[in-house]
């Protein structure tokens, strides 16, 4: 999908709730075919990010056009290429969950129904069951299927998997896998599973405090980041290394351990030579680079 | 700072009680003034009246306390577990002094035996506050009952004259009346501490004070107790009513206004359209009510379709996403709006026509000197839904996340309705001009629209302060 245009663009976006400043003059292009992880802490703006996207929400300055139409007048036919997992997890709680798919279902031409039955197969979904007696992990399982039985171009996922249970959550992340296979479609999740979510996604926005603090490729991002482990090959390190854009540092005895930004393999393997050490590269997960790059 | 002392700052740091303090407030002065305009007759009922705000406030400081409590955290704080009967007593003296200062005034005693009186109605007060804490710490959602207390309080002194008995007992049997207070004291102050208290309350299920006004509060309080939902629903919606509604939405195209409508319509009304003919009793026991009211029954209806339009669900605000954008969520709520507006109309008119039935059944009697008689009720009252539930409806939206002032909306509604009524006319007559039911439909409807307009086009829809 490289060469398309992004099906959200947003513009300084700016949103204030009283003191707080939700988002601070943002701007992000999505385009077709990603998975973005949206990561930040508790308050960073993800939330409210993904409000502005479906028109939930309104900015006070800034724009944000979803499928080149201004998200604030989104009609039914914009709003049915997009699927929508919120935190709240707002259902009908006196409907049954089968119920609530017939009614939900009722909204969308494209509904699938395969989809649908082989979900609730899988996912153990009781249709007999009332939606508000179900428990948190049933209900977000409900919810992501009324988010993903139309087959929508866009996914939003707002803490989609945080009710799962690990084996659920492992279900989960293969389904988005497989919904993604559809290079048209683009999934968005926020989520604080980072462990989870850096399996699946391919792209990567940090927020902090209403800021996008890094909008940029997974692979890219692991590329700038890495970890390094030094051993002496024989005798003790010296005790200055001579590494460059080292963020962090951890020695012990004969070994140490380097989180390097920005550094190439070559680089580090000839440095190392000269000291007569050997060097084992890994990527860093995802959660020490949002840790590095949040600090 | 002790924990008592953090604690009893809730009783400020509330905004939620601030509105309570209003309205107690506005009592005491009531009772204070009211021998200005009429003296009050001693052996009447008249100088036991505050023990009313005795059992509001025994009420109210307990239920502050107690959903502090109810909160998991709270039982683990050290010291919290016991904290509740320090906090209940804490008020016990003021208010009890404060609800029986009246009998200072009390006609035909000399300052000796006021006194004596003063001290036996302190202790009534007392029995009463501490019978209300005990029962609001014992009685599940007993926020409730506060709304009953009127109720009760009007049952007790109209029908039993429990006021008169209690002052013949304050002011003749004042050693009996301070050994009651003592000993209930006593009791409530080991009943509000005994073993295990604090663990009955810890992580339960609990409407707060000002909850019963938020729906959204009401809702997770029924998630939190899915057996009781699933008791209350286990048989509806009945199974006719899914394929009527989806098969009216299915008439319309997929994004046409219509099939919204339906939807929003199955969405809102399908537990009532289930359950119809619990509306029959309801409908049957307004029509004798509002039959014996007789000319205040427009002030009733008014009443009624200020009840409904707040307990109504508009699809204005969710999270829950279909396919609609805003302007759907405006054409539905206008559309849907309009329906209640018409089926109110038909209901009061329904009401009207089934109270000139009943008027020549009904019987006419007398209770402690008033007479009442059946009366047809004025079919022109079915104006008054289509004129001001346009009206309430946009207070709704606009309060919609915000119950306090929700609440103080519908108290001042509630009151300039009522003056207008008892103060400038007397009878549903005024709706008859013309002119006045035009101009009034076309002043609700419009301004309902402008502010549905204004909230879907220029509102966050969702969480947070919801306005730009």
């Amino acid at each position: 999908m490289i060469g398309a245009n992004p099906i959200v663009q947003m513009n300084g976006l700016s949103k204030r709730f009283g003191k707080i400043q939700a988002l601070d003059g943002t701007s992000l292009d999505i385009y077709p075919g990603r998975i973005i992880g949206l990561l930040g802490a508790n308050g960073a703006g993800k939330s409210t990010l993904l409000r502005h996207i479906i028109g939930l929400y309104l900015p006070d300055s800034g724009q944000c056009m979803t499928f080149g139409c201004d998200a604030a007048k989104l009609g039914p036919e914009e709003l049915g290429r997009i699927g929508y997992v919120h935190q709240e997890g707002e259902l009908l709680d006196w409907m049954k969950a089968g119920q609530l798919i017939r009614y939900v279902s009722a909204y969308y031409p494209n509904w699938n129904r395969e989809l649908e039955e082989k979900y609730i197969a899988d996912y153990d979904i009781s249709t007999d069951a009332r939606v508000g007696s179900l428990s948190p992990g049933q209900r977000q399982k409900l919810a992501i299927l009324l988010a993903i039985g139309f087959e929508p171009e866009l996914l939003i996922l707002d803490e989609p998997a945080a009710a799962l249970d690990p084996v659920m959550r492992a279900n989960f992340l293969d389904l988005l896998l497989g919904f993604i296979q559809d290079e048209s479609r683009t999934i968005i999740i926020s989520s604080h599973i980072l462990s989870d979510i850096e399996k699946v996604v391919d792209h990567v926005v940090i927020m902090k405090q209403g800021w996008i603090l890094l909008d940029c490729g997974f692979d890219e991002l692991r590329e700038r980041f890495s970890r390094v482990r030094v051993s002496a090959l024989s005798g003790q390190l010296p005790s200055e290394l001579p590494f460059v854009n080292v963020l962090d540092s951890k020695r012990s005895k004969g070994q140490a351990i380097l989180t390097v930004e920005n550094c190439s393999g070559e680089e580090l393997q000839r440095q190392a030579e000269s000291l007569n050490c050997r060097i084992d590269i890994q990527p860093l997960p995802l959660e020490d680079i949002y840790r590095i790059v949040v600090s | 700072m002790s924990i008592l002392s953090v604690n009893l700052k809730h009783l400020y740091q509330r905004r939620g009680l601030w509105l309570v303090y209003l309205i107690l407030a506005l009592l005491i002065f009531g009772i204070i003034v009211s021998p200005l305009v009429r003296p009050r007759q001693a052996g009447a009922g008249e100088y036991v009246v505050p023990v009313m705000l005795a059992v509001v406030a025994g009420f109210l400081i307990t239920l502050a306390q107690l959903e502090i409590l109810s909160r998991p955290f709270a039982y683990c704080l050290p010291g919290h577990r016991v904290v509740l009967r320090k906090y209940v007593f804490c008020g016990a003296a003021p208010v009890s002094l404060i609800c029986s200062v009246v009998f200072l005034a009390y006609p035909g005693l000399d300052w000796p035996e006021r006194v004596v009186v003063l001290c036996s109605a302190f202790f009534a007060n007392l029995t009463f506050y501490v019978a209300a804490a005990v029962a609001a710490e014992g009685i599940r959602n007993a926020v409730l009952i506060l709304g009953f207390l009127p109720i009760i309080g009007i049952v007790a002194t109209g029908f039993f004259n429990l006021d008169v008995l209690l002052e013949r007992v304050v002011v003749g049997n004042v050693f009996v009346v301070s050994i009651v207070g003592v000993l209930s004291s006593v009791a409530a102050w080991r009943r509000l501490g005994r073993e295990g208290m604090a663990r009955s309350h810890c992580a339960m299920p609990w409407i707060g004070f000002m909850d019963i006004f938020n729906k959204e509060r009401l809702v997770r309080y029924q998630n939190a107790r899915p057996e009781a939902l699933e008791k209350r629903f286990r048989r509806h919606p009945r199974p006719w009513v899914e394929p009527w509604f989806l098969s009216r939405m299915e008439r319309y195209d997929y994004s046409g206004p219509g099939r919204y409508y339906w939807g929003a319509l199955y969405r809102t009304s399908a537990l009532a359209v289930s359950g119809w003919y619990n509306l029959l009793l309801p409908f049957f026991v307004l029509t004798i009510m509002f039959g014996y009211i007789g000319r205040g029954a427009g002030v009733a209806f008014v009443m009624l379709t200020a009840i409904f339009a707040i307990g109504r669900e508009v699809p204005v605000y969710s999270t829950m996403l279909i396919s609609g954008g805003r302007r759907r969520r405006l054409t539905t709520t206008f559309w849907l709006v309009v329906t209640d507006a018409v089926l109110l109309c038909l209901v009061a008119l329904a009401i009207s026509g089934l109270s000139a039935a009943f008027s020549k059944v009904m019987p006419a009697f007398s209770i402690e000197g008033k007479d009442f008689s059946f009366s047809t009720i004025n079919y022109r009252v079915a104006i008054i839904p289509l004129i001001l539930l346009p009206f309430a409806s946009a207070i709704e939206l606009v309060f919609y996340r915000r119950p306090f002032l929700l609440l103080a909306a519908l108290i001042v509604g509630m009151y300039v309705v009522v003056f207008l009524s008892f103060g400038w006319y007397e009878d549903v007559e005024i709706f008859v001009n013309p002119a006045f039911v035009v101009g009034s439909l076309v002043a609700g409807w419009g301004v309902f629209l402008l502010v549905l307009r204004r909230i879907c086009f220029k509102w966050c829809l969702v969480g947070g302060e919801g306005r730009i």
